[in-house]
């Protein structure tokens, strides 16, 4: 386990993967009910429930794709790798529509022959990063070690290729599959893409290994998820394979990565989504065919991602104890004994400071960050040497001399870059409430958990529910405090929950199903089901998640 | 993986893509048709025909000229009236041969300056009979067309409705280090055009004379040959329909048309010569992009002076209709042929044609855009090509020999 390695881990969550956390909970506190009881009786509603999204919606953790539950943890002897998939929100909220008793639609979401999840064999898709056991410099690392391709006799490559990924399936012959989430997807590719657009993980030589980047996750992704929907032939794609299904119920739930794939390739990559015209017409035409098919529909929007623990502000806060609120660059750096001034001169050196004050989410008074791919390397290069890193550098060395600009988006985020972000992030998620609000679908208000979480005001009653979950120890949004796992962008097992909270409330509402509410803190404590495999304390949130 | 990326992706990207794509060009094409094919058979028949007639008027009116003075003692005698023959030009056969080579002109970038490559024209026809004749032609035209080789165009990569960023088409770097490429669209079009030609005269008492009428049924199918293309011919890959739409591999210079034209002459005098031709015309099928195929209605004007025997200066504005696979609908083009031939002898002949064609319904010229399918298109040279309009100009240079009947002289 290296920094570094940490480093290229969470870098690469950022793009591939979506972001956003999940967030918060139901109302109120009180709102959380017990869902572990066999469920009543449901409505046709929810006779055949599909997904439509990206990563969060497959249930991608700490930058893992994984539903096999018997992977070892190299680096912590005698510990297992946590599944992702089978804890993500649509995989609880299947369970709780199921109408069966927990132990029973628990048991199948974990069952290869009947799971509607795509499971991913061990040692999962792309590269998750797990418990490095008890450590005096950090606590975690990836599970594997050498290069993410050809690790495993290239497990990860052979999810680009469709034969290939018979091999990284529990189940490639499947026929239950009703999550058709693709990590990395993004709202136009959902509707459109019938094919990955890379064959490879492997570095392509010159320019064209920048633009493969780009859709890296999606293309090692795509056959993994969709290989048992090539009947569709030149039809194949995300949104159709859902269709497919006959569904009664569909969430949609994208739009993410357009957001991330700018941000991360620092304005450059401007081939998703842009404005609010082109998000609503992507999900319209998403709510459409599956209205067509004869689904009733579910429309989530956005968190603003800026407010999630991959964006670390670099302004010093008043007390650690707003570490478990925000994420702050000083909160990790001061955690490795840096001094609150090597933040000042990080935020001075790449133009981050906000010297008149910054609020995340503004438009106007953006906030400068480093990205938590840049604090790692920054802790990871001062370790070997001593020094702060050019961060405008590829590979931080010594002699490197990075053209400023150059780590825009990978390692820091300007106060005017921020800006754009946001307001990339608010465009689409103007389009996503145009086209729920105009083909009259409800809307699960992602944005309103995450801002509420985001708060810090104990009034408010997401971060109420949250905070409330083990006091003082869990859960809050600051990175490594509970909601989000340790790519600082994926939510964690309570997180999910939260989410899975909201769009069970919204559907009950909105199609008079009597789902029960998913029991958010039986999610923290890992008391859903008896079986330890399956349930287990949320292995991202305090006190379990690092030795 | 946002790493080193993040610094040069948008210019990479679409540095990479260009190498993807090279395309197919066109500007001119069935102007062509009617400029070397249909038009120029229908005017040798009626010029031919006029020219008869003047000529056996002017006989007639001096063999009664002859009479009027050798009246006195011998009685008058009611002498049949000569009444004008008419034929098609030229003997049962004909033919024609010639080779070309041109030169293009205009903005097409500094990489297609230069002669092109070399082309070859044949006909040969056979009269049936005074009215009726079949022709088989083939000609072939070289251009290198606008917009190819210059300007930017922006890359598309499926599943992304924006761009993911831009090629320079001048092989500089306005799109980034090492964005830039140049493109090989040298094309080279080759036409084979199946003509029957059948001359009426229409006579009334309301004409001053005799007026003879082609109408000429058509047959023509094309190819071509696009100095990117890997195989020597103008199969390349292409993209519509921008962003979703495919990227297909296709004949991009290949459709096969019929028309039927109909040329009537306004001009005839000793030393000029004037027709108009109209021509409905339909694809024989549709590809590639073609959306329908409903009839066409090229126009074509053709407008001679002839100084001195053996020279010929001809000016020839079309209301041209090109429509390929690389077209949704028709272009309309406005397209002129200004051109002087030399006879050199008996046989052989030289000419010179400046051509140009601009569609006045489709732009901007030359490529549009470039998409990607798959990031590995990029590095095979995969990626399609959208195009616009086709605009080419070209300075065209033939030496040929054929059959005296035949020059357009």
């Amino acid at each position: 386990m290296t920094l570094s390695s940490i480093r290229k881990a969470v870098a690469l969550t950022a793009f591939a993967a979506l972001a956003a956390c999940g967030g918060g909970g139901a109302g109120s506190a009180s709102a959380v009910l017990p869902g572990r009881e066999a469920a009543p009786r449901q409505g046709a509603v929810l006779t055949q429930i599909v997904a439509v999204g990206d990563s969060l919606t497959a249930g991608y953790q700490a930058d893992g794709f994984l539903g096999a539950t018997t992977v070892k943890n190299p680096l912590y002897p005698g510990k297992r790798v946590h599944p992702s998939q089978e804890n993500g929100w649509w995989a609880l909220l299947d369970e709780q529509a199921s109408g069966k008793p927990l132990e029973t639609a628990i048991a199948q979401i974990y069952d290869p022959s009947v799971s509607p999840l795509p499971l991913i064999q061990g040692p999962g898709l792309d590269n998750q990063i797990v418990p490095a056991g008890p450590s005096p410099f950090f606590p975690f690392g990836q599970l594997k070690t050498g290069d993410a391709c050809t690790d495993n006799h290239g497990f990860n490559q052979a999810g680009y290729l469709f034969r290939g990924s018979a091999r990284v399936r529990m189940n490639p012959t499947s026929t239950t599959i009703r999550n058709v989430g693709v990590p990395g997807i993004t709202l136009h590719e959902a509707n459109v893409i019938h094919q990955p657009q890379s064959t490879t993980c492997s570095p392509l030589p010159g320019i064209p290994g920048l633009l493969s980047d780009v859709v890296a996750e999606e293309s090692g992704t795509f056959w993994p998820v969709l290989r048992n929907f090539t009947n569709l032939g030149p039809h194949l794609t995300e949104v159709n394979a859902a269709a497919s299904r006959h569904p009664t119920l569909a969430t949609i739930w994208l739009g993410a990565n357009d957001v991330l794939k700018y941000m991360g390739s620092g304005g450059r990559f401007v081939g998703g989504d842009r404005n609010p015209g082109q998000a609503e017409s992507d999900v319209r035409a998403a709510i459409g065919t599956l209205q067509h098919a004869g689904a009733r529909v579910v429309v989530a929007n956005l968190p603003n991602i800026l407010e999630t623990g991959f964006f670390q502000r670099v302004t010093i806060p008043k007390h650690l104890a707003e570490c478990k609120i925000a994420t702050y660059a000083y909160c990790m750096l001061a955690q490795q004994g840096f001094s609150a001034n090597v933040v000042t001169q990080l935020a001075r050196r790449y133009h981050l400071a906000t010297p008149q004050g910054c609020e995340p989410t503004s438009l106007s008074k953006p906030c400068g960050y480093l990205t938590l791919p840049g604090v790692v390397e920054v802790i990871s290069y001062h370790s070997t040497t001593g020094q702060i890193p050019d961060l405008d550098c590829a590979k931080p060395s010594p002699h490197c001399k990075g053209v400023p600009g150059s780590g825009l988006g990978m390692n820091y985020i300007t106060p005017e870059f921020a800006g754009k972000v946001q307001a990339l992030n608010n465009a689409v998620n103007t389009g996503i409430d145009d086209a729920a609000r105009s083909s009259r679908v409800p809307l699960v208000n992602i944005t309103a958990i995450f801002d509420g979480l985001a708060s810090g005001d104990p009034s408010n009653p997401y971060f109420a529910e949250a905070a409330s979950i083990n006091p003082r120890k869990c859960c809050t949004l600051g990175f490594l405090y509970g909601i989000l796992s340790f790519d600082g962008l994926h939510p964690s097992n309570t997180g999910y929950a939260l989410i899975a909270y909201d769009f069970i409330k919204t559907i009950n509402k909105a199609y008079g199903a009597q789902i029960p509410e998913v029991d958010v803190q039986a999610v923290y404590d890992g008391t859903r089901c008896s079986n330890k495999r399956y349930c287990f304390p949320d292995p991202y949130a305090p006190p379990n998640d690092i030795p | 993986m946002l790493g080193k990326f993040a610094s040069a992706v948008a210019a990479a990207v679409a540095a990479v893509s260009i190498c993807a794509f090279a395309l197919p060009a066109a500007a001119d094409g069935t102007a062509d048709v009617y400029e070397r094919g249909i038009v120029p058979g229908a005017n040798d028949a009626i010029k031919s025909i006029m020219t008869q007639q003047q000529a056996q008027r002017e006989k007639a009116r001096r063999q009664a000229s002859v009479n009027d003075k050798t009246v006195g003692q011998v009685p008058p005698v009611q002498q049949k009236r000569v009444g004008p023959k008419m034929e098609l030009p030229g003997g049962r056969f004909e033919y024609r041969v010639d080779i070309s080579a041109a030169y293009p002109w205009g903005n097409i970038g500094s990489y297609g300056k230069g002669w092109l490559m070399g082309g070859m024209d044949a006909s040969v026809g056979y009269g049936f009979n005074w009215s009726t004749r079949l022709v088989a032609s083939m000609f072939q035209l070289q251009h290198w067309p606008y917009g190819f080789n210059s300007g930017l165009a922006p890359v598309y990569l499926a599943g992304f409705k924006n761009p993911v960023g831009c090629a320079d088409l001048t092989n500089g770097n306005a799109c980034g280090s090492g964005a830039g490429r140049n493109i090989n669209v040298r094309t080279k079009d080759t036409f084979g055009v199946f003509m029957l030609q059948k001359m009426f005269v229409i006579k009334s008492d309301k004409l001053p004379g005799p007026v003879p009428i082609v109408i000429t049924p058509t047959y023509v199918t094309r190819g071509g040959q696009i100095g990117f293309s890997p195989n020597n011919n103008d199969v390349v890959p292409f993209t519509y329909n921008l962003p979703d739409g495919p990227v297909v591999n296709i004949p991009v210079r290949t459709a096969q048309y019929y028309a039927v034209a109909l040329t009537f002459p306004f001009l005839k005098t000793p030393k000029m010569f004037g027709t108009f031709t109209v021509a409905p015309q339909w694809l024989v099928h549709t590809a590639g992009a073609n959306v329908g195929n409903s009839m066409q209605f090229p126009q074509v004007m053709y407008l001679e002076y002839t100084p001195v025997h053996g020279t010929t200066v001809f000016f020839e504005p079309q209301s041209a209709r090109d429509y390929l696979p690389t077209d949704p609908y028709p272009e309309h083009l406005f397209a002129y042929f200004l051109g002087a031939s030399q006879r050199l002898s008996k046989y052989a002949f030289v000419q010179v044609v400046l051509n140009s064609g601009n569609p006045t319904n489709r732009g901007p010229d030359g490529i549009t855009a470039i998409k990607c399918v798959t990031v590995q298109q990029a590095l095979t040279n995969a990626c399609g090509l959208a195009i616009g309009g086709l605009k080419a100009t070209q300075l065209q240079l033939q030496f040929g020999i054929g059959s005296p009947s035949v020059f357009p002289l």
